[in-house]
């Protein structure tokens, strides 16, 4: 190539072309591109060495030296740097170690377009990456959250079953509890029948018996001895009287003996008459001429609650007369007490929970399947309304929890 | 009386803030464009260690990556380095353990502090707090900075000055 051509190349290039001389020394060959001008005034002006301008070439020159010594091979790169030179103004260099026939060359070039469009290429790939390494986090962090969210579901999930199943067996458990507690109730409304029903017994056969005994004997004595203290056995057979009197009423109070001789109707219309003479108040008895027989748990239960229903009646309407009326329909047994006396509010009455005379009415009535309804209000008049299963004694099926909900 | 003068090169993954580190603690500048580094760039500054005055030659190095690996040549004479991570890329920190041990490898166990850059960006941090607990127990220095900010630059370079007047704590063996 020719020499000025060469030239003219170099300086197009904007290469700065050094050449080792014998004694190591970098000797800058012209032309001296302007870069090299404006960075290193001092090393253009001495048209010389490279040595200690730029610490980056200096640390080339190492490795540039071992090519040069080892004189083989297509030579050696720096790589691209960037210096700054006095102004301000930013030059990216790169250079290389050669050699040329016996010439050991060192070629600095400033980098230019070609460089910036590999510079931006560079540019676009470092940001691609580090977007697509964003999303991949905002991905990890979502993938993150939906597996936290998964487990958070799982877990009310399993959370709702197990409260859910505590639930049932809870249910379960109150259901037991209510069972045993209506049977535990019939149990003791029937003892305690029973125990009256002894009472009465042992009042009227036993006591009864024996006063009636002393009282003959006494009447047998005083007709066989009329003068000798006649006067104190006058008054002893009174006291008598009257003590066979009080065991007979007590007697006929725990239990009417009618109730299990003659069955409801006879005993009701028994305690009618009665009530009446204890209270003035009369009783009006509407029944169906012929009774469809029924069990003594339900007969008692029936003619407590209507005892029951006519003491209130007394106690609280203040009326002359009640109604009580007695019927079957189909297996059911019903009674209703009515008076048209002063009434009341049923719900205060029974949300009070101070008495309980309509709470046990209640009870009777469901212990044995059976409803119990209650009207009333202040001014006019109470109806009391029980029906039970004729067939429904002891067991009775029906869902005991809705007990509560029934009228 | 001319100071020391000590070579010490930043290095990390792409992206970590080493331009940033530099340009903050030389310059006192920060820039939130993000203009990727080809090559090397030098600076220096002096500081004083005690009374001691020593040239920081800092080598910002580029990022390592796939598309520019870190150039064994350009760690040559290095007294120190600042190893730098980005603390709302947790992954900049493994790769910043590889790098470590391909400088130690290249230069030998020369001192060096690793920087947790952009510890402004709390909200997004990101850092396994057990690993640092261990790098710490090997006797790491470790520094959170924030170029934008500027906290814990300044400490970072100093930190590793001390380091490098320091007498060498390994015995130099057989000569
Ligand atoms: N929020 C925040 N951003 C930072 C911080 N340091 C650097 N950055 C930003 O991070 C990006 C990369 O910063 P550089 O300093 O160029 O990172 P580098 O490590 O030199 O990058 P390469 O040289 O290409 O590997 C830029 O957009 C900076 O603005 C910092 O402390 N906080
Ligand atoms: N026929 C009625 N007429 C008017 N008020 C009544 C009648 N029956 C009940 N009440 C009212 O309802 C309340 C509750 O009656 P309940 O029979 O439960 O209790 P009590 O009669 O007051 O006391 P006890 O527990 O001794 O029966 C009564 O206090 C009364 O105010
Ligand atoms: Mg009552
Ligand atoms: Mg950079």
């Amino acid at each position: 190539m020719n020499s000025s051509v060469a030239t003219e190349v170099v300086r197009a290039l904007k290469l700065a072309v050094f050449r080792r001389d014998a004694s190591g020394r970098l000797r800058l060959h012209p032309p001296v591109p302007d870069w090299l001008t404006a960075l290193w005034p001092a090393a253009a002006a001495a048209g010389e060495s490279a040595h200690g301008v730029s610490p980056f070439l200096d640390n080339f020159l190492i490795d540039a030296a071992v090519y040069w010594e080892s004189g083989s091979g297509p030579g050696v790169g720096s790589g691209p740097w960037l210096e700054t030179d006095g102004r301000g103004g930013e030059h990216h260099l790169q250079g290389r170690a050669l050699t040329s026939g016996r010439h050991a060359l060192l070629l600095v070039e400033e980098l230019g377009p070609a460089f910036d469009e590999r510079r931006g290429i560079l540019q676009k790939a470092h940001e691609v990456a580090l977007d697509y390494e964003r999303l991949q986090r905002a991905e990890q962090a979502l993938a993150e959250e939906k597996r936290l969210l998964e487990q958070r579901v799982q877990d009310r999930t399993a959370e709702l079953s197990r409260a859910n199943l505590d639930l049932k067996s809870e249910v379960a458990t109150r259901q037991r509890y209510a069972e045993q507690l209506r049977a535990l109730s019939l149990r003791l409304v029937e003892v305690q029948e029973a125990e009256r029903q002894f009472l009465a017994r042992e009042l009227h056969d036993e006591i009864g018996q024996l006063l009636t005994g002393l009282k003959l004997s006494l009447e047998i004595f005083l007709r066989s001895a009329p003068a000798t203290g006649a006067p104190s056995c006058l008054e002893v057979l009174e006291v008598l009287d009257e003590l066979m009197q009080r065991v007979r009423q007590l007697s006929l109070d725990l239990r009417p003996h009618l109730l299990d001789d003659f069955g409801l109707v006879p005993a009701l219309e028994w305690h009618f008459k009665r009530f009446f003479k204890q209270t003035g108040i009369r009783v009006h008895f509407r029944h169906a001429a012929r009774q469809t027989p029924v069990s003594p748990q339900l007969t008692t239960a029936i003619f407590r609650v209507v005892q029951e229903a006519l003491t209130n009646v007394a106690r609280h309407a203040r009326v002359p007369e009640a109604t009580v009326r007695l019927w079957t329909a189909g297996d059911w047994l019903g009674a209703q007490i009515e008076d048209h006396g002063r009434g009341f509010d049923p719900e205060a009455a029974l949300a009070a929970h101070a008495s309980s005379g309509l709470f046990g009415m209640k009870e009777r009535a469901e212990l044995l399947g059976g409803q119990f309804t209650l009207d009333s209000a202040p001014g006019s008049g109470t109806r009391l309304t029980v029906e039970v299963p004729v067939a429904g004694t002891l067991s009775v099926p029906a869902a005991l929890h809705t007990q509560e909900d029934s009228p | 009386m001319t100071p020391i003068q000590k070579k010490v090169c930043l290095v990390g993954a792409v992206s970590v803030g080493k331009t940033s580190l530099v340009n903050r603690y030389v310059h006192s500048l920060f820039s939130e464009k993000y203009l990727v580094t080809i090559g090397v760039k030098i600076d220096a500054k002096t500081l004083r260690v005690g009374d001691v005055g020593l040239r920081l030659l800092l080598w910002d190095l580029a990022g390592d990556d796939d598309f520019q690996r870190l150039n064994a040549s350009y760690l040559r004479g290095s007294a120190g380095y600042v190893l730098v991570a980005d603390g709302s890329r947790g992954h900049t920190l493994d790769a910043a353990l590889d790098i470590q041990s391909r400088v130690a490898s290249a230069v030998g166990p020369i001192p060096f502090v690793l920087a947790l850059n952009k510890s402004d960006l709390r909200d997004q941090w990101d850092v396994d707090g057990r690993a640092l607990a261990e790098l710490a127990a090997r006797g790491w220095l470790i520094r959170h900075t924030s170029a934008k900010l500027g906290t814990g630059v300044q400490e970072v370079f100093e930190d590793l000055a001390r380091l490098l007047l320091a007498p060498a704590s390994t015995p130099p063996g057989p000569p």
